[in-house]
């Protein structure tokens, strides 16, 4: 029955329940882990900017996927009990996996759509991962180990082995050869700001999230409009600009829902 | 001769309708319309020469300057708004059919965004390669769809030989029926060797 309490001990299989949830279950440190793992999938997926990479919850999670398929094959060579069970978890296993899955994707999906504002704005970049950070541009100062006393610099190729790029790079690329190594030199630009018209896309920070207070609160004052509070409680649910709650997601008081 | 920004203004048209399908590449509106830029930088370029110190005295010349330019800017968006929904397409196909691309879309796709299409399949892949427990799906793989049942009953509907799973091997002949683990037969599903009964 060894096998049994390390089972219960990683991931519960009641996370669909919510009132198994609410009864608080013997072991709050993995549950917690998933049920915070939704919260953050949720607020990613609401918010129209990108959130700050949640490195520890991922990787602890992943650990526990990858510990949790081993103890599920061993149960499937028991008898039918063994068998049931280890279905049970492999389908909780899929569930976490969608949400980590999901929850990179949007990542990316912001990433992508928002690549040159992210790498211009140092505190919003600091927001991504490393891997992700190299996705959306590697950048070749950082990660080359110069020999600052030698004066030797690395043979790039040796350096990055394969050709894979970044995706600013593929995209700036891709414009170039497509049309804009035609045009003048003047014109060359990717980038560029005409009157109040930039190319560069910038999340709408003034776009509507529907929120609701994690604990009690009290008022809370919206800055695009002094005359309103709102009531900070997990009870009430509002419909604001995501700028005026931003603070409060940052600080984890509120969540997107 | 035809109006400015004509060109521009059919491609966006155009990039409108097509916003749900992968429509040929129109190289030849893409050309014109780099034609059209490079013709009126060109006469600014003129324009500016000819007048040097007195533009500023001169408001025709400088009218003419300002509409070409604004010409030029408006074209150029059109161009870069064109390309950048045609990448977000190709995007999508890679994500949801796998690098590799059917003869129809190799078809309308240009030069550039076939190799836009290999250099992204790359980046995606080694950027996957950090999550190898979660999967991320992508090249015809598992997409994201929330996980559904763990097993389901599949129908072969074309010979792939044997498939090595965790629960044993599989030989899938044509008009068989098995009950297997989703995520073990999803990308045979997508390319078509099984459908989900």
């Amino acid at each position: 029955m060894d096998n049994n309490s390390t089972l219960n001990s990683s991931i519960h299989i009641t996370q669909s329940s919510d009132a198994f949830y609410e009864t608080g279950l013997d072991d709050e440190f993995a549950t917690d882990d998933v049920a915070e793992m939704t919260q953050i999938w949720i607020n990613e997926r609401n918010s129209p900017e990108i959130l700050p990479y949640r490195r520890r919850l991922v990787e602890d999670l992943t650990e526990l996927i990858e510990h949790q398929g081993m103890v599920a094959m061993e149960g499937l060579s028991e008898n039918v009990d063994m068998r049931f069970r280890s279905m049970l978890y492999q389908t909780e296993m899929e569930r976490i996996k969608f949400l980590i899955r999901n929850y990179l994707r949007t990542r990316l999906y912001k990433i992508e759509k928002y690549t040159t504002y992210l790498l211009n704005r140092p505190d919003v970049r600091e927001r991504l991962s490393d891997k992700e950070y190299e996705y959306a541009q590697r950048s070749v100062f950082e990660q080359m180990p110069f020999d600052f006393h030698n004066f030797i610099v690395p043979n790039l190729k040796t350096v990055f082995p394969g050709n894979a790029k970044s995706y600013a790079e593929l995209l700036e690329k891709h414009y170039s050869k497509s049309f804009l190594n035609t045009l003048p030199q003047s014109q060359q630009d990717v980038n560029e700001k005409i009157n109040t018209l930039s190319s560069v896309s910038v999340p709408d920070e003034y776009s509507a999230v529907i929120v609701r207070g994690k604990e009690e609160q009290g008022m809370f004052e919206l800055e695009s409009r002094r005359q309103y509070e709102i009531r900070l409680s997990p009870e009430s649910i509002y419909m604001v600009r995501y700028s005026d709650i931003k603070l409060l997601l940052d600080e984890g008081q509120v969540e997107l829902i | 001769m035809s109006t400015f920004a004509d060109n521009a203004y059919k491609l966006a048209k155009e990039a409108k309708r097509t916003m749900e399908i992968l429509a040929p590449y129109n190289e030849d509106l893409v050309r014109s319309i780099c034609r059209e830029i490079r013709f009126l930088c060109s006469l600014i370029d003129k324009i500016k020469a000819d007048m040097k110190s007195e533009l500023q005295q001169n408001p025709s010349a400088i009218t003419t300057v300002l509409v070409h330019h604004l010409t030029v800017k408006r074209s150029k968006r059109v161009l870069m708004a064109y390309h950048r929904q045609r990448v977000n397409r190709v995007k999508q196909i890679i994500w949801d059919q796998g690098n590799v691309l059917s003869s129809d879309n190799r078809i309308a796709l240009s030069g550039p965004e076939i190799d836009f299409a290999k250099d992204y399949s790359e980046l995606m892949t080694s950027y996957k390669q950090n999550f190898m427990e979660i999967d991320l799906g992508g090249n015809g793989g598992i997409g994201l769809d929330p996980p559904d049942d763990l097993f389901i009953e599949v129908r072969v509907l074309k010979d792939a030989g044997e498939v090595q799973t965790e629960y044993g091997v599989l030989n899938l002949k044509r008009g068989s029926q098995f009950y297997v683990r989703r995520t073990d037969v999803e990308s045979l599903i997508r390319s078509g060797y099984l459908k989900h009964v």
